[in-house]
C-alpha cells in the first residue's frame, strides 16, 4: 500500500517503495549478509517490478525504502498484514551505521503506533538471527511462547516477539535520547564563528 | 584504574567479550557488536569516562582501535 508521505528522521528517511527500487530491493534480498536471516527472493527484475506494483495497491501492506540523508538507499523495512489492532513487522535489511539502523526501526514503530494506531507489531524472527531478536528487545519487545505451534519460514524455525504500543512508549524516551543527542562539537565550532 | 583498563572494561562488559578478543575488534565482526551492542558500548564508555559522545564520533567509532583514537583526539583521554 502506497503511503503518500515521508517518515523523516535525523539520520534516515523512510518512503514507500517505487518501481524504480526494484533492482535495489532485489539486490539487497539476495545479499548473503541478509539471506542468512530472510527468505531469499528469486524474482527476475521484471517480476520484482510487478511485485512492487502489486504491493503498492495492497491494503494493509507497507514496504519502505530506507534512505540516508545523502539520499542513498541503504535498506528496507516493512509492516504488513495490518488489521485494526496489529501488524507483522519484517523485511528488515539495512546497511547503515548504528544510528541509521536504530532510527529506521524507530520510525517504523512510530508509524505503526502513531499513524496506524495499532497496538502490537508482531515479528517472526529466525531463531539464529540474534541481531534481529536483540533489535526487537531494544524497542521493548517480548518473546511469545508458541508452545507446540512452531512457525517455520523458509525452513527456519522462528521465534515470535511482540512489540506493543505501551512498551514502545515506555522505551521511546530512552531511544530518543540515544538518537537525538546534540552535535556538541559542531555546535561549539559554530559558536566560535 | 587506568584509562586503558576502563576502556577495555567497557568493551568486556557491553559486548561480553574476553580481553584477548579486543585487539582488532570491529563493529559487526561479532554478533554482540551490532547496532544494539554499539549503543550499549557507547553508554558504557560514557559512564566510564563521564563524557557524552558526539553523534559523529558514535558513528565513526568502528573498531577498538578507532575508539581509542576518537577518545584521545576529541575527549582528551590519554591511553
Amino acid at each position: 500500500m502506497f503511503y503518500d508521505g515521508l517518515l523523516k528522521g535525523r539520520y534516515v528517511d523512510l518512503r514507500s517503495v517505487e518501481e524504480g527500487d526494484a533492482e535495489f530491493t532485489l539486490e539487497i534480498r539476495q545479499d548473503p549478509e541478509f539471506t542468512r536471516f530472510l527468505p531469499r527472493i528469486e524474482n527476475t527484475l521484471e517480476q520484482q517490478k510487478n511485485w512492487i506494483q502489486h504491493q503498492r495497491n495492497k491494503e494493509g501492506d507497507y514496504f519502505f525504502v530506507v534512505q540516508n540523508k545523502a539520499g542513498e538507499r541503504i535498506g528496507t523495512i516493512g509492516l504488513f498484514d495490518v488489521t485494526d489492532t496489529q501488524c507483522e513487522g519484517g523485511r528488515l535489511a539495512i546497511r547503515g551505521n548504528p544510528l541509521e539502523s536504530i532510527e529506521a526501526q524507530f520510525l517504523s514503530f512510530q508509524f505503526a503506533f502513531e499513524k496506524l494506531h495499532l497496538q502490537e507489531v508482531i515479528n517472526y524472527i529466525y531463531m539464529e538471527n540474534e541481531r534481529a531478536l536483540r533489535f526487537s528487545m531494544l524497542f521493548g519487545g517480548v518473546f511469545v511462547d508458541m508452545g507446540t505451534e512452531a512457525v517455520v519460514k523458509d525452513g527456519h524455525i522462528c521465534r515470535k516477539t511482540v512489540n506493543t504500543k505501551q512498551a514502545f512508549e515506555g522505551i521511546s524516551h530512552k531511544i530518543s535520547k540515544m538518537l537525538y543527542r546534540q552535535h556538541q562539537r559542531k555546535e561549539k565550532q559554530d559558536g566560535n564563528k | 584504574m587506568s584509562n586503558l583498563e576502563k576502556y577495555d572494561g567497557a568493551f568486556i562488559e557491553a559486548l561480553e567479550v574476553e580481553k584477548e578478543q579486543l585487539e582488532g575488534l570491529e563493529y559487526q565482526q561479532i554478533p554482540s557488536w551490532d547496532s544494539v551492542g554499539h549503543m550499549e558500548l557507547v553508554a558504557a564508555i560514557e559512564d566510564a569516562f563521564d563524557i557524552m559522545m558526539d553523534t559523529d564520533d558514535i558513528i565513526d567509532f568502528s573498531s577498538y582501535e578507532k575508539g581509542k583514537e576518537i577518545l584521545a583526539q576529541n575527549y582528551n583521554i590519554e591511553f
